[in-house]
């Protein structure tokens, strides 16, 4: 357990490192940088600002001067936000970004699951035409048109919700439901197929024969078996919305880490780029290594490496 | 013959399928005796597990549906069971084990929780009592340490040792009636004797009746007292297992005494019955059996009724027709002759 599990860190900091070099190779090849303006700077101001931030320096010792950074914590300072550092910028917007995600995630799940049980349940009965529809919307509406049409119920028309900004609970609803939708019409329709699976197996019957409760055929003998691929989607899912979201950040001015994935792209704000890529990749990799060790609890058959 | 457990009468089950109304059973009638073991065989698709399961109450549903019949067991009809009621005696006082050891136990729970369910189920003991009880079944169907096992996932366990657990779990609660569906077919040799052996013992010592469907006339030999024969949703034939293969009544049985492998045929080819069995979904009006039947007839195209013949015998051809020309056992003793 503890060898495949070491195995296992060294592997993903080894996808780290690919990751940022990749990274790092891309920024650098597209066009322009982050003082290219359209009025162009006098050439002796360019020199002077590339000189402080080191930009001028050789790429390879670029790229070595950022591991020797990375490698003490350090993400470097913005380009574009003056005396802001990006360990800043993620101190400042994670936790936003993670809160909203955090309602909505919980919300998929607690949503997501049940339905797509209700589902596989009550297959081609009318909850699960219900369920299969509203999972279809749910899916197919992009979460801007459903933040609208939130923002017009709630906000606009029932006034009972604020309609844009952060700062106490009632700010978290709706943006938490916008950006809830298509995680939960996924995780229903997820659970409802291996759900539809898992009910066809033979020790589905076996527990039949028995004479075991429905429920609790559905509670203890196949909702285990069927969480597996819910929890593979889960993983990725976490770490994405966890990072925050650009349309619905935007759409409801939330001071999240989501606007910097595309501003600073745009800006081509270096640092900023390769920190929150940084950040993002660390939390992904993260979650796929939680994700590995759920499925050893969720299904005794899986066992780690290094073991029979 | 003793006063009957389970009486089925006029069993039919439909299916529901994309293709149409698939007539699983057209007609299925027997009765059973207490502590007796009586197998059912036949070829896949002729109703035998539909038999067990319709009885048992988990013909799933839809597809499936009861259309008419009636099971009666302890005074009840278990036919006309609410779900409740019918999950009380299911695992209880009836209960089944299945073919395929490997896929029938779920393989994210404990043998201990899947084995003590029963118990608490249907006996309300408590989790430390039905682990006892739990480990006591597993000594009877031979597994020593049971204690260790109970801890275990069913892939720790080798096929023969989950056969075990599922005939232990199907016990847990001393059934009067056991289904055993193809319980060695998943199993190699030796284990298959070993399993047969301890149905057998279980059987004897806890008065159990057993309903075995296997399509291995070798076990029913070896095992059963009473043999009913089924073909395309209906029994063609019921005897005592030494009347059936010294003189089988009905051509069907005839034919697969016939494709069994015998060692004082050897070096001859082995018979088989020509043909596939009928669509059901469009079963034919005559007999079932008549396009591969060897002794065809005219009156053929009329489907024949079970008739009640000596000893405990029932055969559904025309040619056990009390009133039929032909003596039905020379025409078949002829027709048995290579």
């Amino acid at each position: 357990m503890f060898k495949s599990i070491v195995g296992r860190i060294l592997s993903m900091l080894l996808v780290l490192w690919v990751i940022i070099t990749v990274t790092f190779v891309l920024m650098h090849a597209i066009p322009g940088g982050p003082f290219t303006a359209e009025k162009a700077l006098p050439e002796a101001v360019m020199k002077n600002i590339e000189a402080r931030y080191r930009l001028n320096d050789p790429l390879p010792k670029q790229y070595a001067d950022y591991w020797a950074n990375l490698l003490r914590g350090d993400l470097g300072p913005s380009f574009k936000y003056e005396s802001r550092s990006v360990n800043e910028i993620i101190a400042e917007g994670f936790p936003v970004s993670a809160e909203l995600g955090l309602v909505a995630v919980t919300l998929s799940v607690l949503i997501g699951i049940p339905a797509g049980m209700a589902g596989a349940l009550y297959q081609n009965r009318w909850p699960d035409h219900l369920v299969m529809l509203l999972a279809t919307v749910g899916i197919s509406v992009p979460s801007f048109i459903l933040a609208t049409l939130l923002i017009f119920c709630f906000a606009l028309w029932l006034r009972i919700l604020p309609a844009a900004m952060w700062g106490s609970p009632e700010y978290v609803i709706l943006p938490a439901l916008a950006l809830a939708g298509m995680p939960t019409a996924f995780i229903a329709r997820l659970t409802r197929s291996s759900m539809l699976e898992v009910l066809a197996q033979d020790y589905i019957r076996t527990a039949r024969a028995k004479g075991i409760a429905p429920f609790t055929i559905l509670w203890r003998h196949a909702l285990k078996n069927a969480l597996l691929p819910v929890v593979t989607y889960l993983g990725p899912m976490i770490a994405a919305i966890f990072t925050g979201s650009f349309v619905i950040e935007s759409i409801f001015a939330i001071p999240g880490l989501g606007r910097h994935f595309v501003t600073s792209i745009y800006n081509r704000d270096y640092t900023v780029i390769l920190g929150i890529t940084v950040f993002y990749s660390a939390l992904l990799v993260l979650m796929n290594f939680l994700v590995d060790l759920a499925y050893l609890w969720l299904d005794p058959r899986i066992k780690p490496e290094g073991e029979d | 013959m003793q006063p009957a457990l389970l009486t089925v009468n006029n069993l039919h089950v439909h299916f529901r399928t994309y293709a149409g109304t698939v007539q699983a059973l057209r007609g299925v009638d027997f009765s059973l005796a207490a502590g007796e073991i009586v197998g059912i065989v036949g070829e896949s698709g002729c109703g035998k597990t539909v038999t067990a399961s319709a009885i048992m109450g988990i013909i799933p549903s839809p597809p499936g549906q009861i259309v008419s019949g009636e099971a009666w067991f302890a005074g009840r009809d278990l036919l006309k069971l609410s779900e409740k009621e019918s999950r009380r005696l299911r695992g209880n006082k009836l209960s089944m084990i299945f073919q395929d050891p490997m896929t029938s136990l779920n393989p994210v729970l404990t043998i201990g929780t899947q084995l003590t369910e029963p118990f608490i189920e249907h006996q309300s003991l408590s989790q430390s009592e039905a682990n006892e009880r739990a480990a006591e079944l597993l000594k009877l169907v031979g597994i020593a340490d049971g204690a260790t096992r109970l801890k275990q996932y069913p892939h720790q366990l080798s096929g023969g040792m989950r056969q075990r657990v599922m005939i232990a779990m199907s016990l847990a609660c001393n059934p009067s009636l056991l289904f055993a569906d193809e319980p060695t077919t998943a199993l190699d040799v030796t284990v298959q004797a070993q399993i047969l052996d301890l149905l057998k013992r279980l059987n004897r010592e806890l008065n159990t009746t057993l309903v075995l469907i296997t399509h291995d006339l070798g076990v029913v030999a070896s095992l059963c007292q009473r043999v009913l024969v089924m073909y395309a949703g209906q029994i063609v034939e019921s005897a005592p297992v030494h009347n059936l293969f010294a003189e089988p009544l009905h051509p069907y049985s005839l034919g697969l005494l016939q494709s069994v492998p015998r060692p004082d045929f050897q070096g001859k080819r082995l018979l088989a019955i020509d043909g596939h069995p009928p669509d059901l979904l469009i079963p034919p009006s005559g007999c079932t059996f008549l396009p591969r039947c060897r002794f065809a007839m005219q009156a053929c195209l009329e489907a024949p009724p079970l008739f009640d013949l000596a000893e405990n015998r029932q055969s559904r051809c025309w040619l056990n027709h009390p009133d039929s020309p032909h003596d039905a056992r020379v025409a078949l003793a002829i027709g048995g002759v290579r």
